[in-house]
Parts: structure tokens; C-alpha cells; sequence
């Protein structure tokens, strides 16, 4: 029995079930909730979410964490609506924005692992640079304007190619098949598990860990700034404010989604399913006419559930 | 003389000791009324509640095991939101009933914690992520719209009394309590088990109890930091409780505590705090933006930190550090 439960914990089948029995509320109190469409402008919200935690799940199988990203996002969201709105051509504001956050990114996974800073103290800095600098941009008011094919491009009732899925999805489903390779079958990701596992192993291994650390955070940028991007379009016009709930929801969809923040153990597929659920409880709450401050508690308290049913460590007795 | 001045060095916080009187001379320098009876009282009590934060949020990171507290700020915010909406209305918000009662308040929420990450084995960070949403909404719930003002003991606490700035009794209070845990073996287990648990385990260190002392304590100063809070603002705001979260991390990590556990100082916490106050008063005596000045504060962490990471390492010598 003993031994079920702890496979049990260990397979996808929590997440599962938690998404079907969320999905299963909702029908019951939510009217049109199993709609097609309602499905869909979920999973857009949910896209947002997850693309934007497919870095942070690299770096926490790395055992760090990323603070940057909702000031990543916020930057390449400005820029964008910002240079595009002056009518500078889209593929080089995106491409000089995703060149930008990876040196970023770099900076702040580099100096963690060089100078062994935690990346949490970094990362937090660094985003209160960038918000610091982008407040100064834009005064903290919304600015510019999103590209008309961007706003289609993430619209809850776009289309790809004929077929009724808002291309955002597509471009998710991509993002989500690369980044599973990425970590399962490339020397990289393995470089990043064995990092994530022991650093000291790692690097009797041959892993440059610094490289490692630099690359993972590189991504996790560059992951933020797609999303900043893909927001804009979302918003039609570049908000500073529109990132703040990256933070804490990243971190969110990577634990719900069953990958340690300590490292070496999950993976993308996992935060797929942990965005979607939470973006199912966060629908299931405000259809529910639930204020936003009930929201947030219960919010709250459905993480520490959902966590404490199958993201418990090992007692310290186990472990010696 | 020499060992102990080498240790000194070695020792972390020396650094931030270090900060903290350069940019005192430089505050100084730049306005000398500072030191006016008055207006220390003034800067202190802007500064008690990151200071007494900053000590709340040190237990948890000493204790290891990705040790974090996310919900000092609400939780700071909760108790001058209870302050209004329940104690005065129920007629207890004299000091003598409001205050046992607040920091009982404080004193059980961060038992909650503690339980959370060393009972039910969350890992810190999400545990504390949860109680930091639920401690918010609370409070958003409680409070949706500020509200004052709050009882006259408040104000009194944030002026001089009898030559002594008042603010001083947040940080007395805490630091009291610290001394006399440092009498006692706690802060000697806490230092073992946040170095390595499962040495501490075997050496027959209950590493759950002591885990789930450090998050009350930490549960506890931040009920002294939310009446240092109530005390500074004289009213109540749901809003303004939260971004306390990061900076009270910034400021520990400015002390030179190690968040991987194990290695830190109340002192460097405190003075990490007075630090990042002091950064942000000279950078408002010059009239710098609000916006400018979130810039300057991240630069000037990142420059802080390495700078303190790279003359650890150089004093120590590069070859006699083992690699975390």
C-alpha cells in the first residue's frame, strides 16, 4: 500500500486528477464552462503562464529559481508595443528584445554560479532594475501599440490554418515538444539534471556547471521575453503592470505541476499540466463571483493542498 | 588580536557593519540634521519595520533546507489590518490587550509555517507562497479599502520619549528575545541543522522542533515589525504589508546571511536593513525619482553582494573555501 501511494505521487496521475476533478467543478457551477470556447480562452491564459514557466523549470531542475522574469516579461512587452508602434519592423524588435533578455538572463545565471550568489537575491535585483528602468521609460503608464496580427495571432478565437485553435496554442504545443527534447534528450539537458542533482558530482563529470547555470537562466529570459511579446499583443498595448503576477504564478504551475524547486526531479511536461490547473482554479474562482481577495486566500490555500498531496520531501531521517 | 580581527574580517556581516557606516557618513555629510534628536526619532521609526522584518525573515533562512519566509510582509500587514477592523471594535485596542494579542496572532501563524515545512515537508518557499496569498487576502478581505485612525499608543511609540526615540522598542524587543535564545541551545541546534539536517539528525537534534521554532519566531517579529508598521502610517491599509516581502529578503541577504542555511547573523540582518534604509534616505535627500530609485537599489544589491562575495572569497584565500 505503502509502496502504491509513493509510485502514486511520483507518476502524473495527481495532476491528472486534479485537472479532470477541477474541470468537473466547474461544469457543475459555472454555466457553459465545458464550452469550446471557454476551454479555449482558458488555455490561452494558460499558455501565457506556461510558456512563460518553461525557464523557471529548467532552472528549478537546476535547484534555483528565477525572480527576473516578471521584469523580462514587462520589458519585452513595452519594447515591443513601443518600437512597433513607431512602426519599426516586427522581426527585428523582437529579435534585438530576445537577444537582450538572454544576455540578461546569462548575466544573472553566470554571477550566481560564478561567485556563488543565490540565484534568488540575483534574479530579484536584476528585476528591480528592469522594472526600476521601465518605470522611468513609460512613467508606469500603458504605452505604444501592439502589431494587429499579434492581437490575432494570441485572440481566444483565432484560427490556424482554417482549423478553430488560436495559433498561441500551436506555438505552445511547439515550445512544449522542444523544450521536453531539450531536457530529455539532449546533452544539455542532462548536463542540467546532473547539475540540478549534485554540483560537485557534476563538475567531477566534466559539466562546466557556470556554462550550465549561464544557459539555463539565458532561457529562462529569453522564455519571459516570448511572453512579454505574446502579451502585448494580448493587451494591444505595452502595461507595465501586466507582469506582476508572473512571479509567484511561475513558481506556482512549476510546484503544482510536481517538479522540485531543489532540483534534478520533474520536467516540462509537468508544468504544462500545472499551468492549466491553475489557471482552472483561478477560472473556477472568479466565475464563482468570489472577490478578489477571497480569490487570493483561496488561491492560497489550494496550493498548500494540491502540494501537500504529492510535493512532500523526504523526512531527514530517509534521507541520512 | 590578530585571530580575532581575521575572524572578524571573514565574518560576513563585517562587510555590511562596513556599509552601513560609510553610507551613515554620507547620509550625515549630506544633511547633518539627521542626528537631531528629532529626526532620528523620524528615521527610525521609517526604518523599524524593514529592520524588525528583516530580523523575522533571518530564523527561517539560518534554519536551512531552502529555508525562506514569503509571508512576513502580509503577515505585517495583517496586524495593522486586525489592529482596526478587529481589535478596536471589540474595545481591546489598549496596548496592554492589543499587544499580547497581536503577537499571539504572529506567534501562531508562524507555528503554521513552521509546521507546513518541517510536519507536512512543503518546501519553504511554496509553503510560505501559500500562506503569503491566503495572510493577503485576509487582510484585502478584512480591509478592502484603507482606514484610520488606529489607537493614540501607536503614535506616542513613533516620538521621543523621555530623550529615547520610541521607535527603538520594536528593535528592543526582538533583540532581547534573540540574546536570551542565544542563551539557551536554540540558536546552536538552529546553526547545526541549518548547516546540514541530517548531521544534526544523527547527532540527535529534533530537527522538526527546531525548524518549527525558527518560523514562530519568525511569525512573532513580524507581528513587532506590523505594529512598528501600524505605529509609522497610524492607520490601517491592506496594501501596504506585502512588498515588505522582498524587501526583507534584500535586506538579510545584504547582511551576509547565506540562504543556503547554516551561516548569518541577527546583526548583519539589522544592520543590512539599516543599510538599505539609509541607501533609499540619501536617495530621496537628493531628490532621485521613485522609479531612479528602484534602479540604484538593484544595482547597488547585485554590487553589494558581489562585492561582499568576492572579499569573502579573497580573504579566506580561494583555495580554502569548500565549494557549497
Amino acid at each position: 500500500m505503502n509502496r502504491f501511494w509513493r509510485s502514486f505521487r511520483q507518476s502524473l496521475w495527481p495532476q491528472i486528477i486534479a485537472l479532470v476533478a477541477l474541470y468537473g467543478v466547474g461544469m457543475l457551477t459555472i454555466d457553459g464552462f465545458g464550452g469550446w470556447r471557454s476551454i479555449l480562452a482558458m488555455l490561452v491564459l494558460a499558455s501565457f503562464i506556461g510558456i512563460a514557466a518553461s525557464g523557471q523549470t529548467i532552472v528549478a531542475l537546476l535547484g534555483g529559481i528565477d525572480l527576473s522574469i516578471p521584469g523580462v516579461i514587462a520589458l519585452a512587452n513595452i519594447a515591443t508595443a513601443e518600437f512597433t508602434g513607431r512602426g519599426w519592423p516586427f522581426p527585428l524588435v523582437a529579435l534585438s528584445i530576445l537577444v537582450l533578455a538572454a544576455l540578461i538572463g546569462a548575466f544573472s545565471g553566470f554571477v550566481s554560479r560564478a561567485i556563488r550568489l543565490n540565484p534568488l537575491i540575483v534574479t530579484l535585483g536584476v528585476s528591480a532594475v528592469l522594472m526600476g528602468a521601465i518605470l522611468v521609460w513609460t512613467g508606469g503608464q500603458p504605452t505604444g501599440f501592439a502589431p494587429k496580427w499579434l492581437n490575432q495571432f494570441v485572440a481566444p478565437s483565432g484560427r490556424t490554418f482554417g482549423l478553430p485553435v488560436p495559433p498561441v496554442l500551436v506555438f505552445w504545443a511547439a515550445v512544449a515538444v522542444v523544450m521536453i527534447v531539450l531536457l530529455r534528450r539532449t546533452a544539455f539537458g542532462k548536463q542540467v539534471h546532473a547539475s540540478g542533482a549534485s554540483l560537485a558530482a557534476a563538475r567531477l563529470a566534466l559539466v562546466s556547471t557556470t556554462k550550465v547555470w549561464s544557459l539555463a537562466f539565458a532561457l529562462s529570459a529569453v522564455m519571459a521575453a516570448v511572453t512579454g511579446i505574446l502579451l502585448a499583443g494580448f493587451s494591444t498595448q505595452g502595461d507595465p503592470r501586466i507582469s506582476t503576477p508572473y512571479l509567484f504564478n511561475t513558481i506556482a504551475s512549476v510546484v503544482i505541476g510536481g517538479t522540485s524547486l531543489i532540483g534534478a526531479r520533474g520536467g516540462y511536461g509537468r508544468t504544462v499540466l500545472g499551468a492549466i490547473i491553475l489557471t482552472e482554479i483561478t477560472t473556477v474562482l472568479v466565475a464563482n463571483n468570489f472577490s478578489a481577495a477571497i480569490q487570493q486566500a483561496l488561491l492560497g490555500v489550494v496550493i498548500l493542498l494540491v502540494v501537500a498531496t504529492y510535493g512532500r520531501e523526504q523526512s531527514v531521517s530517509v534521507r541520512l | 588580536m590578530t585571530a580575532w580581527l581575521s575572524r572578524a574580517w571573514r565574518d560576513p556581516a563585517a562587510f555590511t557593519a562596513l556599509l552601513f557606516v560609510v553610507l551613515l557618513v554620507a547620509n550625515v555629510a549630506q544633511d547633518p540634521i539627521m542626528l537631531s534628536p528629532r529626526f532620528l526619532t523620524g528615521s527610525l521609526s521609517v526604518a523599524m519595520p524593514l529592520v524588525v522584518g528583516a530580523m523575522a525573515v533571518t530564523p527561517p533562512i539560518l534554519s536551512g533546507g531552502g529555508g525562506m519566509d514569503l509571508s512576513v510582509g502580509p503577515l505585517m500587514g495583517l496586524i495593522n489590518v486586525l489592529v482596526v477592523t478587529v481589535l478596536m471594535p471589540a474595545g481591546l485596542g489598549d496596548w496592554w490587550s492589543a499587544v499580547p494579542l497581536l503577537t499571539a496572532v504572529g506567534l501562531l501563524v508562524g507555528a503554521v509555517n513552521g509546521w507546513l515545512v518541517s510536519a507536512v515537508r512543503l518546501q519553504p518557499i511554496v509553503a510560505t507562497l501559500g500562506t503569503y496569498l491566503v495572510l493577503g487576502g485576509i487582510s484585502l478581505w478584512l480591509l478592502p479599502s484603507p482606514l484610520g485612525p488606529v489607537p493614540a499608543w501607536f503614535g506616542i511609540l513613533s516620538r521621543p520619549i523621555g530623550g529615547v526615540p520610541g521607535p527603538l522598542v520594536f528593535l528592543a524587543g526582538p533583540a532581547l528575545l534573540w540574546f536570551a535564545l542565544g542563551r539557551t541551545p536554540f540558536l546552536k541546534t538552529l546553526l547545526a541543522v541549518g548547516g546540514d539536517d541530517r548531521v544534526a539528525y544523527s547527532a540527535g537534534i529534533d530537527v522538526t522542533r527546531v525548524r518549527i521554532v525558527a518560523y514562530a519566531v519568525a511569525g512573532l517579529f513580524s507581528a513587532v515589525a506590523g505594529i512598528a508598521l501600524t505605529s509609522l502610517i497610524q492607520s490601517a491599509d491592506a496594501t501596504v504589508g506585502p512588498p515588505f516581502t522582498l524587501q526583507v529578503i534584500t535586506a538579510a541577504a545584504l547582511g551576509g546571511i547565506s540562504l543556503a542555511g547554516g551561516r548569518g547573523s541577527m546583526w548583519g540582518s539589522v544592520f543590512g536593513a539599516l543599510s538599505l534604509f539609509l541607501i533609499q534616505n540619501l536617495l530621496t535627500n537628493y531628490g532621485v525619482s521613485v522609479f531612479w530609485q528602484q534602479v540604484v537599489f538593484g544595482l547597488t544589491l547585485i554590487a553589494a553582494l558581489v562585492l561582499n562575495a568576492g572579499l569573502v572569497q579573497f580573504l579566506a584565500g580561494f583555495r580554502g573555501r569548500a565549494a557549497p
